[in-house]
């Protein structure tokens, strides 16, 4: 299989500006790369180098100015409103910095939750019930599941959005820096928890991050500065 | 919209308590005062209208299309000045009649006037012409007679007003009394000055204190029209043929009295010394003209006589009661249909139209009461609408993180819109249940009117508002079009957010 074959997200020659005021920033210059299906992919660079842009870019949450970006195999360019909505609910999962729970529900609920927005059959919802229930053992929260999001601490907020994320089996996963807002102990938690979803589910995680810890697990690593690649490496697994 | 967003809706509004509060007591006060008001209003305008249709008005009058100014009350005059009468006042009756849900008619001829009684008795009054049996038929409740009688049937005579008996008393030496002589003055800009005397015949007292309806005065056909100048004086009556009329056109009054010496009348022909004049000055001459001679030069005066009849076909309007007031409107309808039909120019208005100052305030007070409804809605809509952007702009990340999750915008628009309607129905209940409490509680205790123009309003002493359904249903309507409204801007604000506010934070 070459690499083409199993690649989930491309950029070629991707160029995105911002205006900041009357100055016309040049926040991703002219990124091209390739990710693999099942990889754990790492962005790292300093503030402003363009990691959460290029992150944006591919949860479909920004569109790029010049050149292409697909994402299993869609070429999200010129998508409508509802395809991306689509493309978002169906193939992408999304961890924030600040975990995003909704406050009013529970955490089954919150787990739940993205999987409201497709249409289900009796025989799926019983099918979302056992796999949700799974979640929430894998993340260790079986004794959380009727508790508010501000009953639980950090890490466990952010078990419960790394659950979420993946309520809907997707493809992709996108974490914009998972750990900022976690103690030492509870980012690796985390951080081991993920590996793990990644190698049992075989979803890529894609992060965007300053953690050293997530860098030196991760299989891709690419690194940018001032908007460009300057470094993208492989780890041989 | 399904069961979780409705669940989402209503926890939001749990978790935002204060906001959902200020918008719930600014709702649940919207709809108690609409209640309220809008009860009380009715209360009033049923009041009104049954005081007015059972004892002044019917539900319908008809009047002369070319009425100015039709009014059951004062004087009515066309846009000529002269009284404007229906003239065919029996065939139109006769038709009336047979209209469905007509259950009664009346005749009404209306003229104001001064009074002269002893030395000094002088006041000013209105003069309401009726036929006393069918008056009293018709409005049985209206007549409280406090002295003497009222009128009977061919009686002349005039009914006074206990407000005009004591202005007249106030100005005389001597107490005035049933069975006295009255003289009425009518002064019409087309019949002149016109004096009647009359016998007054009795005292009567309605119980509305306001000023148009205490100065009526019944007086008997015969005098109103001759007070009125209702003559058969009209070209209908005298039966002109072509020629005639032609005739009548040939001289102008220039041409009749001029000061020319060739005109009919001029002094040269009638005075002057020759012996052709008509009326020759040589004193020698006898002159030898007999009563039949006069009567020969003044010509047939039979004519004459009959214009100036009273014409006793003639009424100011025709007054008629419904079998169900629910059918007003389509009564009006149908007489108006066929008065169109056969060519009379008449038409009929619902009784509010003539019925003068007291019944039209109760109008101008539901217009200024919707009018500040109308200012206070759009003030509750403007602080709903400022509140929920608030409630809004704080759940940026919340909205952007389900729009991340892939909730489409419809999904936004129909969570916002629940919590609206949440908030609308049981703040709405809450306002219902408490202006119905408010109603209740002064229902059973009344409000007392303090002065004449509160009595005037209320319709009595004490006023006892009534609960209606339509009030409620008015609040129901008005309490939605307001949420709606007020979370039209709120939801396009929550559309706008971006996914990428939940990917920022």
């Amino acid at each position: 299989m070459s690499l083409e074959d199993t690649s989930i997200i491309e950029f070629n020659n991707v160029n995105k500006y911002y205006s900041l005021g009357k100055t016309k920033v040049h926040a991703v210059k002219d990124v091209s790369f390739s990710l693999k299906k099942g990889d754990f992919v790492s962005f790292s660079g300093p503030s402003g180098s363009g990691k959460s842009t290029i992150l944006n870019m591919v949860g479909c949450i920004d569109t790029s100015d010049t050149g292409t970006v697909i994402i299993d195999k869609k070429v999200t360019n010129g998508l409508k409103e509802e395809e991306i909505t689509k493309l978002r609910h169906e193939t992408l999962g999304f961890i924030f910095q600040s975990f995003n729970l909704i406050p009013v529900l529970n955490i089954y609920e919150n787990i739940e939750f993205p999987l409201l927005f497709g249409k289900q059959t009796e025989e799926e919802k019983k099918e979302n019930k056992e796999w949700i229930n799974y979640l929430i053992k894998t993340v260790g929260l079986e004794e959380w599941r009727e508790h508010k999001p501000n009953e639980l601490s950090g890490g466990q907020r952010q078990r419960v959005a790394v659950a979420r994320a993946l309520v809907t089996k997707p493809s992709i996963v996108l974490a914009d820096e998972p750990t900022a807002n976690l103690d030492s102990k509870s980012s690796e938690a985390i951080i081991q928890l993920m590996k793990k979803m990644n190698k049992n589910l075989g979803t890529t995680f894609v992060f965007s991050t300053h953690d050293p810890t997530i860098v030196e697990i991760a299989d891709h690593v690419i690194t940018l500065k001032d908007g460009e690649i300057v470094s993208n490496l492989r780890h041989q697994q | 919209m399904n069961f979780s967003t409705a669940k989402l809706a209503y926890r939001n509004l749990k978790l935002h308590k204060s906001k959902t509060l200020i918008i719930g007591v600014l709702i649940t006060l919207n709809v108690a005062i609409l209640v309220i008001g809008s009860s009380i209003l009715n209360t009033l305008n049923t009041g009104i209208e049954e005081n007015y249709v059972n004892k002044y008005t019917g539900s319908i009058f008809i009047s002369p299309t070319d009425n100015a100014e039709p009014s059951l009350i004062m004087p009515s005059f066309d846009s000529d000045g002269a009284n404007a009468v229906i003239d065919n006042y029996s065939q139109v009756e006769e038709a009336v009649i047979k209209i469905n849900g007509v259950s009664d008619t009346t005749g009404q001829i209306n003229a104001a006037g001064l009074m002269t009684i002893g030395e000094n008795g002088t006041g000013f009054g209105i003069f309401r012409g009726i036929d006393p049996s069918d008056y009293q038929q018709i409005f049985p409740e209206g007549l409280n007679i406090t002295d003497g009688s009222f009128l009977k049937s061919g009686e002349e005579g005039i009914v006074l007003s206990q407000y005009v008996y004591d202005m007249l008393n106030s100005t005389t030496t001597e107490e005035i009394k049933v069975g006295d002589k009255i003289l009425l003055t009518s002064i019409n800009e087309t019949s002149g000055t016109k004096v009647r005397e009359v016998t007054i015949r009795g005292i009567h007292q309605y119980d509305d204190d306001s000023i148009d309806i205490s100065l009526i005065c019944f007086i008997d056909l015969e005098n109103i029209r001759a007070l009125n100048g209702i003559l058969l004086n009209t070209e209908t009556s005298l039966n002109l043929d072509d020629n005639e009329k032609a005739n009548l056109g040939a001289f102008d009054e220039e041409a009749l009295f001029s000061s020319e010496s060739d005109s009919l009348f001029s002094d040269d022909n009638l005075f002057s010394d020759s012996s052709d004049s008509l009326f020759t000055t040589d004193t020698e001459d006898t002159l030898d003209i007999s009563t039949d001679d006069i009567y020969n030069i003044l010509g047939d005066t039979s004519q004459r006589d009959v214009l100036n009849t009273i014409n006793e076909d003639a009424f100011s309007y025709m007054l008629i009661k419904t079998e169900d007031s629910a059918n007003t409107k389509s009564v009006i309808n149908n007489l108006n249909t066929m008065f169109e039909e056969n060519g009379w120019d008449l038409i009929a208005y619902e009784w509010t139209k003539g019925a003068g100052m007291s019944a039209q305030l109760a109008d101008v007070i539901s217009i200024v009461f919707y009018g500040i409804l109308a200012l206070i809605a759009i003030v509750v809509v403007i602080v709903i609408m400022n509140t929920l952007v608030v409630s809004i702009s704080e759940r940026t990340n919340e909205i952007g993180t389900m729009r991340a999750l892939g909730a489409k915008k419809n999904y936004i628009k129909n969570m916002i819109s629940l919590e609206t309607i949440f908030i609308t129905i049981v703040f709405g209940i809450i306002g219902i249940i408490l202006g119905v409490s408010i109603l209740g509680i002064t229902g059973q205790i009344g409000i007392q009117a303090t002065g004449t123009f509160t009595k005037i309003l209320l319709g009595g002493d004490v006023f006892i508002p009534r609960i209606s359904g339509s009030s409620i249903l008015l609040s129901i309507i008005s309490i939605t079009i307001v949420s709606v409204v007020s979370s039209l801007y709120p939801v396009s604000v929550a559309l706008r957010i971006s996914p990428r506010e939940a990917m920022s934070k």
